[in-house]
């Protein structure tokens, strides 16, 4: 084969009207490329609508561990032509892209023809009728099988997996229909996938939302109280499911003013608690955030991100809610913001996230998003970390006690209701050592010293920022923006190029002795973030020392930042 | 069903200086304030019911009545304005195990509170609510809030109210509540009965005390001094005169106390985790 045939990454999308069954046939797909010994990636693109609006799964298949978008898809197959306008801007395709599609559903939309791909048909929703039962995308499902190289048994054995034995009628339409795609499949040259006969052990097929909910759960979370928001909704859902079965409770409640309040009612009462949601619900959050400030309560946040501002585009990623996250509460209140680096991450820094809101006895904001939230990642199972995570209790018998003590590190002991002695009240009022209200000025400055220290003093390790390379330019940028630039760094090197890349994971506090260390020899330093206004290098500009040549780069969404624009940043950035 | 509660234990007689912070004398209520009679109460049910004081969970919302639990010698939490049925659900579900109260004022739990309280009344959690109804805003000067009178004057009804009210109890029995009562604190003892019957009862339960604002609420309306004001509670807090002003479709005209609604409903902390439970031993199998 030659080195055109045999690639080591293939991105397909599939698109179709909502309700088609676009999504899960793309499940399917990353399913049976998984049991090929492929990694793979599955991003969704959906119109605000449920059902019946536009839908497109985007996968990345490869030989190697792949978390963000590449930079066009070889692979377009559309179930129909509805609407699939709305996505122009998603679909870069060139004249090497192969686009897939039933001859019945009419002609090219002029965006796809100007690119100048190839068109392969394929009879799907014919075929499909010819097969009780049979499904168009399963018809479409087998022709693109056949014409990436990848076995229709793979295939076939993915929805058979999916389905259980629950349907064999449906398993067997859907086989009849996948071989009918296959054999129907278009003569054309098309790129193929390397795959591998074995069938890798230990891999993980998961979603940044499922990877928040477990990394939760293993950092201790037990109580969760939340509030239906896309693209957060997930994470609900994924701990609905599995919090009882470890002796949990997640309730919903019935806004995000009562989720939040909830679980800092839980964590009052000693249990780790989480929510998670996105945007307009973290707006709605703040208020009582600033109580658990106030009040030294720990509790964890995790805020999906999504386009805003308002309900903004719900559906699609953005890194916008930076601001609201870092600044939004009122008064002075110190409070930890971290975001997870890729998909896989989410699990860490949740779990992370858990430990430090325990730990430092406040609330921590994770900022995922939904580029990372609702995707799909084939990855190898990733190392187990374990944190010494324990609230620092006081010691029985409990006499005299001050829940608010002014003690050197900012963390006092936090006493559990049920100890006797312990007793006290937990407010959002100013208190003195003892928390009994106060407005006097000795108070307030040094409780507001103590809550400042206690994050100020915390070592917070080599978890502040992934850090790599050596030269004169630096590349900073924070969460999901740093998977895409991991990877144009990465051709950038290989072209010559001397950069480093910082990838912030801890937000908030600043870690400005951290920053300086990681810049020592720095002379440039591109800021890329996904947002309009160019959150992030504003907070930069005032939190740390910058080299003098800083060049911000903001992106808003909801397009990724893709890893070739991404290079011409770096290679423009290494220009004197 | 509550393990905490020892009925049968010798207890010396009701003392409320052993339930209260005492270094937090002297209070900040006003002279004449009904909120300091509906905390006595609930301290006085507290003894009865043998109750220890680092197994009970106050919790409180802002406004005058959120500045009550405070004062009280256990594990007691302020929290933001409206919130505190939101708060004490999370700490009940997580720690079943606390005996759990809220107290409120008519304007957290019914303005800015109002849609917690519905869903509190709907889950039926074993969680005792008592509203300390003084019919305004007090701490912050007397504005009108949902249970004011029509026709009164408060510093944002500089008319007169206008507005129809909430009848609460009516709210929380439409809603679910699976016990709901009113008191006045001119009955004190019946106010403590009727806390401890609440406290006693196996799911949500919702008590209205009809508390007076004297300093603000009566000063402003010329509805006398504490002991008047609270002498009218029963009689004539509903003046007559107004019995037949239009669109009041809740408030009673004659002030009903005691038990108003009682009904057994499964408890929402139980069910779950039954059900947790049953879940876990289909996949153990």
């Amino acid at each position: 084969m030659s080195a055109l045939e045999t690639r080591t990454s293939l991105s397909i999308v599939l698109t179709g009207s909502g309700g088609a069954g676009v999504m899960t046939a793309g499940q399917t797909l990353l399913d049976a490329a998984t049991s090929c010994g492929l990694y793979g990636l599955m991003t969704r693109s959906t119109g605000p609508q449920i059902r019946g609006g536009e839908a497109a799964a985007m996968i990345r298949l490869s030989t190697r561990p792949v978390q963000c978008p590449g930079d066009k898809f070889d692979i377009l197959l559309a179930l129909d032509f509805d609407n699939i306008q709305r996505f122009a801007a998603e679909l870069p395709l060139d004249s090497a892209s192969v686009i897939l599609a039933d001859p019945a559903a009419g002609d090219l939309p002029p965006f796809l023809a100007q690119t100048g791909a190839a068109v392969g048909h394929v009879e799907m929703k014919k075929l499909a009728k010819t097969v009780p039962g049979g499904r168009i995308s399963m018809v479409a499902l087998g022709a693109l099988a056949r014409l990436i190289g990848l076995p229709e048994s793979a295939i076939v054995e993915a929805v058979a997996a999916s389905l259980g034995r629950k349907k064999p009628e449906a398993v067997q339409a859907s086989e009849q229909a996948v071989r009918l795609g296959a054999l129907n499949s278009p003569e054309m040259k098309a790129p193929k996938l390397t795959i591998s006969a074995a069938k890798p052990a230990g891999r993980w097929s998961i979603t940044g939302n499922e990877a928040t909910g477990f990394g939760a759960l293993k950092g201790g979370v037990r109580f969760v109280g939340g509030y239906p928001i896309t693209p957060a909704t997930e994470i609900l859902e994924w701990m609905a499911h599995t919090l009882p079965q470890c002796g949990g409770v997640l309730v919903q409640a019935e806004d995000e003013l009562a989720s939040i309040n909830m679980i800092i009612g839980a964590s009052f009462g000693g249990t780790p608690a989480l929510t998670a949601t996105a945007g307009p619900g973290l707006s709605l959050m703040i208020e009582a955030l600033g109580l658990a400030v106030a009040a030294e309560i720990p509790v964890v946040v995790v805020d999906v991100m999504r386009s805003g501002p308002s309900t903004g585009i719900a559906t699609k990623s953005e890194q916008s809610d930076l601001n609201i996250a870092v600044f939004g509460l009122h008064g002075d209140a110190p409070h930890v913001v971290v975001a997870p680096l890729s998909v896989s991450d989410c699990l860490m820094t949740a779990q992370w996230s858990v430990h430090l809101a325990e730990t430092l006895q406040s609330p921590v904001i994770m900022l995922s998003d939904q580029s990372l939230g609702q995707a799909r990642v084939v990855i190898d199972r990733p190392q187990d970390v374990s944190f010494e995570t324990k609230r620092l209790t006081p010691q029985a018998p409990v006499e005299n006690y001050e829940r608010y003590a002014l003690v050197e590190s900012g963390v006092s002991p936090m006493s559990i209701p049920g100890m006797a002695g312990g007793q006290y009240t937990a407010d959002g009022l100013t208190h003195n050592a003892k928390g009994t209200p106060s407005s006097q000025a000795h108070d307030h400055v040094g409780q507001m010293d103590k809550r400042q220290r206690k994050l100020a003093s915390f070592d917070f390790g080599a978890r502040w920022a992934d850090v790599d390379g050596e030269g004169e330019l630096a590349v900073i940028t924070w969460g999901s923006s740093s998977e895409p630039l991991r990877e144009a760094i990465d051709i950038a090197r290989s072209e010559g190029i001397k950069v480093r890349l910082i990838a912030m994971r801890l937000i908030s506090p600043a870690q400005p002795a951290r920053l300086a260390e990681a810049l020592k020899g720095v002379k440039r330093a591109l800021v890329i973030e996904q947002s309009h206004s160019g959150q992030f290098w504003r907070y930069l500009r005032a939190y740390y020392d910058l080299p003098a040549d800083v060049v911000s780069i903001p992106q808003p969404g909801p397009l990724p930042i893709r890893p070739r624009e991404a290079l011409e940043y770096i290679r423009k950035g290494a220009q004197a | 069903m509550n393990e905490i509660v020892r009925k049968d234990a010798v207890r010396p007689a009701f003392d409320i200086k052993d339930y209260l912070r005492l270094d937090l004398m002297p209070h900040f209520m006003c002279p004449g304030c009904g909120h300091g009679i509906a905390l006595r109460a609930l301290l006085w049910a507290t003894h009865e019911l043998g109750i220890e004081k680092n197994q009970l969970a106050v919790v409180s919302g802002i406004g005058c009545s959120g500045r009550v639990g405070a004062y009280i010698d256990a594990n007691t939490y302020h929290t933001t304005h409206g919130r505190p049925l939101a708060f004490a659900t999370g700490l009940k579900l997580a720690r079943p195990d606390l005996k759990v109260i809220v107290i409120t004022g008519d304007g957290d739990c019914l303005a800015i509170g109002g849609n917690h309280l519905i869903h509190a009344c709907r889950r039926n959690l074993d969680i005792t609510c008592l509203m300390l109804n003084n019919e305004v805003y007090g701490m912050t000067g007397g504005q009108v809030s949902p249970t004011t009178s029509v026709n009164r004057l408060t510093t944002t009804t500089p008319a007169g109210n206008c507005e129809p009210t909430f009848d609460a109890c009516k709210l929380a029995e439409a809603a679910g509540a699976s016990f709901v009562g009113r008191e006045v604190t001119r009955q004190a003892p019946a106010l403590k009965n009727l806390i401890r019957a609440a406290m006693e009862h196996d799911g949500f339960s919702f008590v209205e005390v009809m508390s007076d604002c004297t300093e603000i609420y009566g000063r402003k309306n010329d509805l006398g001094e504490s002991p008047e004001m609270i002498l009218s509670q029963k009689a004539d807090m509903r003046p007559e005169a107004f019995g037949n002003v239009a669109d009041q479709p809740f408030r009673p005209n004659r002030l009903v106390t005691g038990v108003l609604a009682k009904q057994e409903r499964p408890e929402y902390g139980r069910t779950y985790r039954a059900r947790a439970a049953l879940e876990r031993a289909k996949k153990g199998r």
